[in-house]
C-alpha cells in the first residue's frame, strides 16, 4: 500500500478588495495535484517560488485546509478527519522548515523543544523515559548530548537544522514534510544534513517529501521527482530520467538554468526568457506557453493534462 | 603603480565584539585587472563580503577597524580618504549590489525616481537628462517598457525586475568597479541565469570590472575568470577558473566542490567536509582549515601556512599543496 496519496488536490486563496473586502477572485495556489509516495521513498517537489510547493506540504499536513481533493496516509483519509483525529494523526506526519533561525523557539532549551512533541503525543510515560529518548534522538542526529540545555541561539545554521530533524524524529514519524530543509545553509554543511537525512531513512524508514527549488540537491535525494509550475504537476519520472529524459521544455529549462561546476561547460545556454505570470488571471491553456520556445495555437487555447507517456513518467504537454 | 584597477594588500580588520577587537579577515591579499571579472567563494563568515565593504568604506567605523594593510583602487589607497572624498568615489569609480534587493531599494520611492537621484547626485545633469539616462540604462539591463517601469515602486517589481534595476542604478555612473554581493541568492534559477546572462551582456558592451562575491563554486565557473576561494577569513587559493576546476590544489576547494550535489553525477553520499566553520573568536592557532582538513599534519595544527605561490598565477595557502598536486594524497 502506498504511504501517502495526493489525489486532485487543490488550495484556491481568496482575493479581497474593496470596501467590503469582497471576494474579486481566486489565486489558484494549488490547482489539481495528484502523486503518491511509498513507505520508506523520498518524492521531490520542485519549481521556483509561487508554484504552490509549500502550499502542497502545508495542505497535506492540513497545516491550511485544502479547498478540495484528498490526502491519505496508510489509506487513512486525512482530509476528512476531525480535529482530535488530525492531532493523533500528525505523530505520523512532521515537518521541517527552511529557515532554523525562525523555526525555533528561541526561549526553549533543546531538550524543551525535543521533548515538547513527545509529551504531546503522551509518547512517554515518565521523566527518565522522556529524558532517554531525548538522548537517543540527539545522539542520531549527531547532536552532543551535553548540549541539551543550550537554547537555539547558540548553534549554528547546521546544528539547529539537526535540532530541528531530532524534534520531527522524535515521534517516529512515518512521513516528513521538509520544506527547503537546506537551502538556507553552507554548501559543505548541506552536504552534512543531505547524507544525515539519507542516513536516518535508512535506519528508520521514514519517508519525506522533499520540497525544494534547486534541481540538484532534489535530485541528489529523491527516488522520484514532481516539477511543479504555477500550482500544477507538469511532469512526474524518476530522478535520473528527469535529468536525462526529460520532456517538458520548464523542467528543461530549470535544468538548464543551473550553471555547471565547470569552466569548460560554459556555453550558451537556453534561457529561458520572461517570468512567472499572475495566478489571478491565468492564461487559458498551457500555463508555461508564453514562455515556452515551442508554444503552439493549441497549447494556448487547450490546457494539457498530466498523462503517462512511458512507463512510471507522467507528462502535461501537448508536444512530446 | 602597476597596472592593476583593484589591488588589496594584507588586509586585516577586526570587529569590537564584547569590548574587544577580533580580526575577522586576516592578510587578505588579492588584486585584479581592469576588464577582469574576479569571483570570490567563500561560506558564510569567511569574510568575503567583509572584504568587499572595506573597498568600499561600508562598514561601520567605531565597530569595525582596519588593522592592517592597503587597498589600492585605480592608483589611490582608498584607507586615507576622507567619508566627503569616499562619497565621490561611491558610485562613480566603484558601485555596489546586494543579495536582497527588495531591502536595497527605498520602498516608498519609486524606482525610476531613486535611479534619477542616484545620477543627479553623481553627475551634472538636469532632471529631464538624468529621467532619460534612467531610461537608457532600465533598457540596457533588459527591463521592457522602461519609460513606464520608472513610475514603478519596488513592491511592484518582481524579484528578478528589481536586481535589474539595481544593476541599471550601479552602472549609470559608469563605474570602473562593480562590486556583487552574491546578487542572485534570493533568486530563482530560471531568473539567476537571466541575471548572469546580463552581467555577461554588459561586461561584453562596457568597459567594466566586476568583483563578484558568492557562495556558489558553478556561478563562478559560469561567469568569472578568476577566483579567489576564501575561509575564515583568509584566502586560500587564488586562480585562473580553468585551473581552479582542473587541479585545485587546497583541501577545502577541494571538499566544496565533492560537496556539491550534481545532476550528472549520480551519487549515493555526497563528500562531507566534517565539522563546522570555527568562529571568529575562536580561530584555531595554526591553518585555520586543520581542524576539518583531512590532510592535516601536526605543522599544520601549529603554524598558519603562508600564501604560496604553485606556479601559472596560481596561488595556495597549504603546506601539503606539492603532494596535493603530485596527487600524493588520496
Amino acid at each position: 500500500m502506498k504511504l501517502l496519496e495526493v489525489e486532485h488536490l487543490k488550495k484556491h486563496f481568496p482575493v479581497r478588495a474593496g470596501f467590503f473586502k469582497r471576494t474579486v477572485g481566486y489565486y489558484k495556489a494549488v490547482n489539481d495535484i495528484s502523486f503518491s509516495l511509498d513507505a520508506g521513498e523520498t518524492f521531490g517537489l520542485v519549481g521556483e517560488s509561487g508554484c504552490g510547493k509549500t502550499t502542497v506540504g502545508k495542505s497535506i499536513l492540513r497545516l491550511i485546509e485544502p479547498t478540495e481533493g484528498l490526502v491519505k496516509i496508510e489509506g487513512r483519509n486525512v482530509t476528512a478527519m476531525t480535529a482530535g483525529e488530525l492531532m493523533r494523526e500528525r505523530k505520523n506526519m512532521q515537518m521541517i522548515f527552511q529557515d532554523p533561525y525562525s523555526s525555533l523557539n528561541p526561549r526553549m532549551t533543546v531538550y524543551r523543544l525535543i521533548a515538547e512533541p513527545l509529551l504531546l503525543h503522551k509518547l512517554v510515560d515518565s521523566k527518565k523515559d522522556c529524558e532517554d529518548l531525548v538522548k537517543k534522538t540527539l545522539e542520531i542526529v549527531g547532536l552532543d548530548i551535553r548540549d541539551m540545555e543550550k537554547y537555539p541561539h547558540e548553534f549554528s545554521g547546521g546544528q539547529r537544522q539537526r535540532i530541528m530533524i531530532a524534534r520531527a524524529l522524535a515521534v517516529s514519524p512515518k512521513l516528513v514534510v521538509c520544506d527547503e530543509p537546506v537551502s538556507a545553509l553552507d554548501v559543505s554543511v548541506q552536504a552534512q544534513i543531505l547524507n544525515l537525512m539519507k542516513d536516518l531513512q535508512q535506519q528508520l524508514g521514514v519517508s519525506y517529501l522533499f520540497i525544494a527549488h534547486g534541481m540538484p540537491v532534489v535530485a541528489h535525494i529523491s527516488k522520484r521527482v514532481g516539477v511543479m509550475y504555477l500550482g500544477n504537476l507538469v511532469e512526474i519520472a524518476d530522478s535520473d530520467e528527469i535529468f536525462f529524459r526529460s520532456l517538458h521544455p520548464y523542467t528543461r529549462a530549470l535544468i538548464e538554468a543551473i550553471p555547471k561546476p565547470d569552466p569548460n561547460a560554459r556555453s550558451t545556454r537556453n534561457i529561458v526568457k520572461g517570468e512567472v505570470p499572475s495566478l489571478v488571471n491565468p492564461p487559458p491553456g498551457c500555463l508555461f506557453s508564453n514562455r515556452c520556445p515551442h508554444c503552439t495555437k493549441e497549447c494556448q487555447e487547450v490546457k494539457p493534462t498530466l498523462h503517462e507517456v512511458y512507463p512510471g513518467h507522467m507528462l502535461a504537454c501537448h508536444h512530446v | 603603480m602597476n597596472d592593476h584597477l583593484l589591488d588589496i594588500r594584507h588586509l586585516t580588520s577586526a570587529f569590537l565584539y564584547n569590548g574587544k577587537l577580533v580580526p575577522v579577515i586576516m592578510d587578505v591579499s588579492y588584486s585584479m585587472h581592469s576588464g577582469e571579472v574576479l569571483g570570490v567563494v567563500g561560506e558564510s563568515g569567511s569574510g568575503k563580503s567583509v572584504t568587499a565593504k572595506n573597498i568600499m568604506r561600508l562598514l561601520p567605523t567605531p565597530s569595525a577597524k582596519v588593522l592592517g594593510g592597503e587597498i589600492w583602487l585605480d592608483g589611490e589607497n582608498m584607507l586615507v580618504k576622507s567619508e566627503r572624498e569616499m562619497q565621490n568615489i561611491r558610485g562613480n569609480k566603484v558601485a555596489m549590489i546586494f543579495q536582497e534587493p527588495m531591502t536595497s531599494l527605498n520602498p516608498v520611492y519609486t524606482s525610476g525616481g531613486q535611479i534619477v537621484e542616484a545620477i543627479m547626485l553623481h553627475q551634472k545633469l538636469k532632471k529631464n537628462q538624468a529621467r532619460q539616462k534612467a531610461i537608457e540604462m532600465l533598457d540596457l539591463v533588459g527591463i521592457p517598457m522602461p519609460a513606464e517601469r520608472l513610475k514603478a515602486y519596488p513592491h511592484e517589481l518582481s524579484g528578478g525586475m528589481r536586481q535589474r534595476v539595481m544593476i541599471a542604478m550601479a552602472l549609470c555612473c559608469n563605474p570602473k568597479l562593480l562590486i556583487a554581493d552574491e546578487p542572485t541568492t534570493a533568486l530563482d534559477p530560471t531568473i539567476q541565469a537571466q541575471i548572469l546572462e546580463l552581467l555577461k551582456d554588459i561586461r561584453s558592451k562596457i568597459d567594466m570590472s566586476i568583483l563578484y562575491i558568492t557562495h556558489d563554486l558553478s556561478v563562478v565557473a559560469e561567469l568569472c575568470d578568476r577566483v579567489v576561494v576564501m575561509y575564515a577569513g583568509m584566502v586560500q587559493e587564488i586562480a585562473e577558473v580553468y585551473d581552479l576546476f582542473d587541479k585545485p590544489l587546497h583541501p577545502y576547494t577541494i571538499g566544496l566542490m565533492q560537496a556539491m550535489p550534481r545532476m550528472d553525477l549520480k551519487l549515493n553520499r555526497l563528500y562531507n567536509i566534517p565539522g563546522v566553520v570555527p568562529h571568529v573568536t575562536q580561530m584555531p592557532e595554526g591553518c585555520h582549515f586543520a581542524p576539518r582538513c583531512p590532510y592535516a599534519t601536526s605543522k599544520c595544527q601549529d603554524e598558519c601556512p603562508p600564501v604560496m605561490d604553485a606556479g601559472n598565477r596560481h596561488q595556495v595557502r597549504c603546506w601539503r599543496y606539492q603532494e596535493i598536486l603530485k596527487g600524493m594524497l588520496k
